[in-house]
């Protein structure tokens, strides 16, 4: 019984550390589609974006939930003569509050050094895009370090990982940070900051650059980007980070094979996920047609 | 570039800094640990060597990210200074020796790779990729040391637990400096302030690990998270003044000029 | 696993990992739905899958050597089908283009010049957006990230067999479980940025020109990976 809860329990978990993890790095516009915020200025769309690049989501994500792991872990042996599930809450929290001051530090850092490298194109540096954007960004980071640390205390608990919390937290931090980036951002890259393009194409390389600068009311800010983006783009990510761990959890309650079972299983779930690939291919070939200009 | 080339500091210069200073954080703290404050200052020059040479390597464009950079770079020295957890202790005199320069060896060759097989044609792969590598290695050297380097019988908790963190935090201090001043106007003033602020920044989380660690680091990580503060304010203080100089215009809230 | 054999082992593991990055497609403009492959850079998302497959191949390592490896190769695999998946789902009703290979397209792939789908027979040429260099990731893409998922998981796993077959005596077993974990991990990102000097940032998988270069990587990351290998197994096993 307990690894089957163990696998609900990090399904859930996983599922919504997806959510915040995408709405944190289009928050603070991180990772690919930063690349587009950084041309804009050299193709005269001044911007009121929060510029927070830290660095690829991958290791920006992995330094947060380590961060917050590895404090959890050394707090909660202290804490030990409580009741384990408070102690491993409490100290979790502790944890993800210590990462957030490093998010909210290295993001303030990135932010201000970007724009002044940007004096060339004469990019103002507006002090409230960085704080209205920042305590938003703060409290999905705060939320993803969060649920990444209790699903490493689930995956080290119940699902018996033999790795220590800590690297746990680094691995999936590194895998979540890669999913958020390669499903999540193409809703941030490819539509919202480029809602003045037509739908349905993607953006040449030759309009790369040429951002949306106006919002729904006035100049579009950071703040706007996770209100659009977590009707879709993270719920995507959410689901196929989500899936990554329920699934591979759920591989391992099945015990008809000994230790193969597991792999048995898995491989059926990758043709599954083939043959659902391969049908929404069709779908949209049948449904869009070829592209007309 | 609007740096004037005549006031940059060379990869060679910063490493050198980098390694003599390191080496004697690293011993000092072996010698006692007392002087873990201290060994605290010595060890932000490698910091500064690192985020160099992730500069100097990641400007030239290689096909893959700033961070990608960073990460490998890590990876090596942090790799390497691990493997000091399984030398025999009688053979403990071989540390971080070994570990520096294996990571200085392991960086060489994948530059001497890059350069040779892979053929990328630019100047500094070489020096740069070691002087990374060897810089991080003799980051995550001070940490291990700073950690466990203490009487082992008081420990609570084992020191692995604090691998991942060293590997990614000193991943973030070395790669961010340039990936966070990225844009036509970087300079390699701003990007080494930057550096030290974010170094002063790791070593601070570290000495937070440090009181959580054990009770008889206590002593150890308050101290080393008020030097490091003193640090961070310094340097922000001196990061903010070139800010200053090279940003276009600060404005509290305003729109961008019309263009439309 | 005597002490020698790991050390090969290593080096087999590093070289599988640097191979596998030529085979995920991977291209950063993906984001933008501008390029064909998985919207984010070569070396990053072989690390996540990498991780993916080290995660639960921890799970099986007392029921020996073969299951270890399966396990990181279906985890790995799993992870990058799941990505396509859910990067396929952005781009169709996020962005409203179907998937459709740039390279194949425009007559330049590995199979000839023709501009259909090897595996799905899908003439890819209509549906790009003109300026862009593909979106999505077709059929087959998909292939051929499932392939290389396979051989990098497996060279993980290896690679974390192999450390732990190292460490196993000279350390208790709970940190000998975490040691090895991070080293391979710190081996699999090693190796995994050598093959994206190769390949500049972008590349469609198996059916890419770009494979062709698959021998620099392999000489590289061999030598590399015999580097690394020789000093972890002095470390260990001679002083």
């Amino acid at each position: 019984m307990l690894p089957l809860l163990g696998t609900i329990l990090a399904g859930l978990l996983a599922f919504l550390a997806g959510i915040f993890e995408d709405s944190e790095s289009n928050a603070g516009s991180a990772s690919n589609p930063n690349s587009q915020v950084q041309l804009a200025p050299q193709i005269g769309h001044r911007h009121r974006y929060f510029n927070k690049a830290i660095s690829g989501e991958p290791p920006a994500n992995a330094l947060w939930a380590t961060t917050a792991a590895t404090v959890a872990v050394l707090l909660a042996a202290k804490f030990e003569v409580f009741n384990p599930v408070y102690s491993v809450i409490i100290s979790s929290v502790i944890g993800a509050l210590v990462s957030t001051l490093l998010l909210g530090l290295y993001g303030i850092f990135s932010h201000i050094s970007r724009i002044a490298s940007m004096k060339t194109f004469k990019q103002t540096l507006y002090w409230d895009a960085l704080y209205s954007a920042l305590p938003l960004d703060l409290s999905f980071g705060f939320l993803t370090a969060f649920s990444l640390t209790l699903l490493s205390f689930t995956a080290g608990m119940t699902l018996d990982n033999p790795f220590s919390v800590p690297l746990i937290a680094f691995m999936l931090g590194i895998t979540i940070g890669t999913i958020g980036s390669a499903t999540g951002d193409i809703h941030y890259g490819a539509e919202r900051l480029y809602q003045h393009h037509t739908f349905g194409s993607g953006i040449p390389i030759a309009k790369q650059g040429d951002i949306d600068i106006k919002g729904e009311y006035g100049y579009r800010n950071s703040v706007d980007t996770p209100y659009f983006t977590l009707r879709f783009g993270a719920i995507i990510t959410a689901f196929a980070f989500g899936l990554l761990i329920f699934l591979d959890s759920l591989s391992r309650v099945f015990v008809f094979s000994g230790a193969w079972s597991s792999v048995i299983v898995t491989f059926g779930m990758i043709l599954i996920i083939f043959i659902v690939t391969v049908l929404l291919e069709k779908y949209t070939r049948d449904r869009y047609g070829p592209f007309v200009r | 570039m609007s740096t004037e080339s005549n006031k940059e500091f060379t990869s060679p210069q910063l490493y050198l800094i980098a390694l003599v200073l390191g080496m004697i954080a690293i011993l000092m703290i072996k010698f006692s640990h007392s002087l873990t404050p201290v060994a605290v200052i010595l060890i932000w020059p490698a910091f500064l060597c690192g985020a160099n040479a992730v500069r100097q390597v990641a400007r030239y464009g290689l096909g893959t990210g700033t961070s990608s950079i960073g990460y490998w770079g890590t990876a090596v020295g942090a790799t390497m200074a691990f493997t000091s957890q399984f030398i025999n202790p009688a053979y403990n005199f071989v540390s971080p020796y070994f570990e520096i320069f294996g990571a200085l060896i392991v960086g060489a060759v994948t530059g001497i790779c890059a350069q040779k097989i892979i053929k990328m044609k630019i100047p500094v792969m070489i020096r740069d990729s070691a002087v990374l590598a060897s810089s991080t290695a003799i980051i995550a050297m001070f940490f291990l040391a700073m950690l466990t380097e203490y009487s082992a019988a008081v420990f609570t908790l084992d020191a692995y637990i604090i691998y991942p963190l060293i590997y990614i935090a000193i991943t973030l201090a070395i790669l961010h400096p340039f990936n966070g001043s990225m844009g036509a106007g970087e300079n390699q003033r701003r990007t080494l302030r930057l550096s030290a602020l974010e170094a002063s920044m790791t070593t601070g989380l570290f000495g937070l690990i440090a009181i959580l660690f054990s009770e008889a680091l206590l002593l150890t990580g308050v101290s080393v998270i008020l030097v490091s503060m003193a640090g961070f304010f310094i340097f922000a203080k001196r990061w903010f003044a070139a800010v200053k100089e090279d940003t276009y215009e600060f404005a509290w809230t305003g729109y961008p000029p019309a263009e439309h | 696993m005597e002490p020698i054999t790991a050390m090969l082992a290593i080096i087999l593991g590093g070289v599988l990992v640097g191979i596998c990055v030529h085979f995920i497609p991977a291209s950063a403009t993906g984001a933008m739905s501008a390029a064909t492959g998985i919207a984010t850079g070569p070396s990053m998302l072989s690390a996540g899958a990498g991780m993916a497959g080290i995660l639960s191949a921890a799970y099986s390592m007392d029921s020996g050597l073969a299951v270890v490896l399966a396990s990181g190769a279906s985890a790995s695999a799993l992870m990058i089908s799941l990505t396509i998946l859910g990067g396929n789902i952005a781009n169709a009703f996020g962005t409203g283009v179907s998937p459709a290979s740039g390279q194949t397209a425009s007559g330049q792939s590995m199979p000839g010049k023709s501009t259909k789908d090897v595996i799905s027979g899908w003439d890819q040429k209509p549906y790009i957006t003109p300026g862009t260099d593909g979106h999505g990731m077709p059929v087959q893409t998909h292939i051929s990230g499932l392939i290389g998922a396979v051989i990098g998981g497996t060279g993980g796993a290896l690679v974390l067999f192999a450390v732990y077959s190292l460490l196993f005596p000279i350390l208790e077993q709970d940190a000998a479980f975490t040691i090895s974990g991070i080293i391979s991990a710190g081996i699999f990102l090693i190796n995994s940025v050598l093959p994206a000097y190769t390949l500049v940032g972008k590349t469609e998988g198996m059916f890419d020109q770009k494979l062709r270069r698959t021998p620099k990587t392999l000489v590289s990351c061999l030598i590399v990976s015999t580097v690394i290998a020789i000093l972890i197994y002095g470390a260990a096993v001679v002083i």
